[in-house]
């Protein structure tokens, strides 16, 4: 099986400019979604963001991910509108050890108070969603769903 | 250490007391896992080496005998001697620390550390950035001074005084695990310290057992008073900042407890929502008998009553709104409640 991130899709992943979200479910099934601009490529099969905030919804819930193999869902939309779904699993917390501390020092360097957790997601599976892509593959499979209008002669 | 970030504290307990080989960190395909007769669970990590480890003091003294830490905290034990065990009998009777400590006190190794040093020991800890988010402070009970435990009160003042001069804060995360003080006791831990949590453990949520298991802090305080003062501790450090420690499991059986789980079950619960409503949560922890304890040769209650009862502290914490902060998985950990606080 190939790179389940390829590596144009890295680029937009770790682009500044990207925006990234995550939704998550807490252990009642409750949504949940968040910006999480520090998501980054780690591996082709791993993404890893900081959580800031121990007490934060995402944290609960990311918790939830990985006691309970629980999906998350991310999106990801470039700078020109390219837009992908990722969905994953919670893989590992780091909340203690030199690889934190790195990362706690970069954090708190750049003014950030604290930081609760350095989280990598397992990705599962990854599809494009960019509005031109899905608008061509549904001329293309659902050529019912037109109102007719839209297919008069000139 | 778990993926999740869950630390796991682990005890020898000796091949004579095994009912089945026990779990097994291994090396498998060049990874650390936990292994369950053979079959592997999960990877893990040992949790890692604090810098201040490779220092001495200003006096020769290498750090790392003063203050020993979790992944996240410091443990700072003024004294490893509990003076519950100078009366024959009076230590807690599952209790391994204590009982290493009466060996400590034959040798003539009964010293409080000098709090200067202690502080010394944590200013170049805390250099590491970002390793610790807490101080434990313990103490073996000093019944020792002008009041009950006034002498172990004093130290632990002396010495929270001292740390607090490394702080811009008033107070510091922090957590003390003393002897239960009175109220004239707790306002002064509170008033003269930048303390920030109170704990002081019942070890059991029953009058019986406590008397029982705990003879020395039956007899010098009680069990009613020893509840009284956490209501009190709660009043003083506030809703959420007060807990107590629970030995999980010494409530049934053994000529101590409760005949059956489900008689543990309905008075534990009980007793432990009478003490959130009053602001005071609880960590479980899983009793473990030792081959140095007392009571050695003890069985302890099935999984199942530990996972249930657990859940019902959860649910109790969750209906009078109560944090646990202070005492979670990453700065203490090793109490499966407090962990299950970690999803709401």
């Amino acid at each position: 099986m190939g790179a389940i991130i390829d590596e144009r899709l890295k680029q937009i992943i770790n682009d500044k400019n990207s925006l990234k979200v995550i939704a998550s479910q807490n252990v009642d099934g409750e949504l949940h979604v968040v910006y999480k601009q520090s998501l980054h490529v780690i591996d082709e099969d791993l993404l890893e963001f900081y959580e800031i905030i121990e007490s934060s919804q995402n944290n609960k819930n990311m918790v939830n991910s990985i006691w309970y193999e629980v999906p998350v869902a991310i999106n990801i939309l470039s700078e020109d509108r390219k837009s992908f779904e990722i969905k994953g699993v919670a893989h590992k917390a780091h909340v203690a050890g030199k690889y934190f501390e790195e990362k706690y020092v970069q954090l708190t360097d750049k003014g950030y108070y604290d930081l609760s957790t350095v989280w990598q997601i397992k990705v599962i599976e990854v599809n494009e969603k960019t509005f031109k892509v899905k608008e061509q593959e549904a001329l293309e499979q659902h050529p019912s769903y037109r109102h007719l209008d839209q297919l008069l002669k000139d | 250490m778990f993926r999740d970030g869950t630390s796991v504290l682990f005890h020898d307990t000796g091949e004579k007391r095994q009912h089945r080989a026990p779990y097994l960190v291994d090396n498998v395909d060049s990874k650390l896992v936990l292994t369950d007769q053979d079959e592997v669970i999960e990877t893990v990590d040992f949790w890692e080496r604090a810098d201040y480890f490779d220092h001495q003091t200003s006096t020769g003294k290498n750090m790392q005998i003063l203050i020993g830490n979790r992944p996240q905290r410091f443990d700072v034990t003024g004294s490893w001697y509990c003076h519950f065990w100078d009366t024959p009998g009076g230590g807690c009777k599952y209790c391994p620390i204590g009982a290493q400590g009466g060996e400590k006190k034959k040798k003539g190794e009964v010293l409080l550390t000098d709090p200067k040093e202690i502080v010394e020991v944590l200013a170049e800890g805390i250099k590491q950035r970002g390793r610790f988010a807490n101080i434990l402070i313990t103490t073996g009970s000093i019944l020792s001074g002008k009041q009950l435990l006034d002498d172990e009160l004093n130290y632990h003042i002396e010495l929270l005084k001292e740390i607090g001069k490394l702080f811009k804060t008033d107070r510091f995360p922090s957590q003390l695990i003393g002897t239960a003080y009175n109220r004239e006791q707790l306002e002064r831990l509170y008033n003269e310290t930048g303390l920030m949590s109170y704990t002081a453990d019942i070890e059991v949520l029953n009058e019986t057992a406590f008397n029982r298991l705990c003879p020395g802090k039956a007899k010098f305080i009680g069990y009613q008073e020893w509840k009284k003062r956490l209501k009190i501790a709660a009043e003083i450090f506030g809703r959420g900042r007060v807990d107590t420690g629970l030995v999980t499991g010494t409530e049934i059986g053994n000529g101590i407890g409760f005949r059956t789980e489900d008689a543990a079950f309905a008075a534990v619960s009980e007793e432990a929502e009478e003490l959130a409503e009053a602001g005071v949560s609880v960590a479980a922890t899983i009793w473990q008998p030792s081959d140095i304890a007392i009571l050695k040769n003890a069985k302890n209650p099935s999984l199942e009553y530990m996972i249930r009862i657990s859940r019902e502290f959860e649910r109790l914490r969750l209906k009078y709104n109560l944090a646990v902060d202070f005492d979670d998985y990453r700065r203490c950990g090793n109490h499966p409640n407090t962990d299950l606080a970690r999803l709401r």
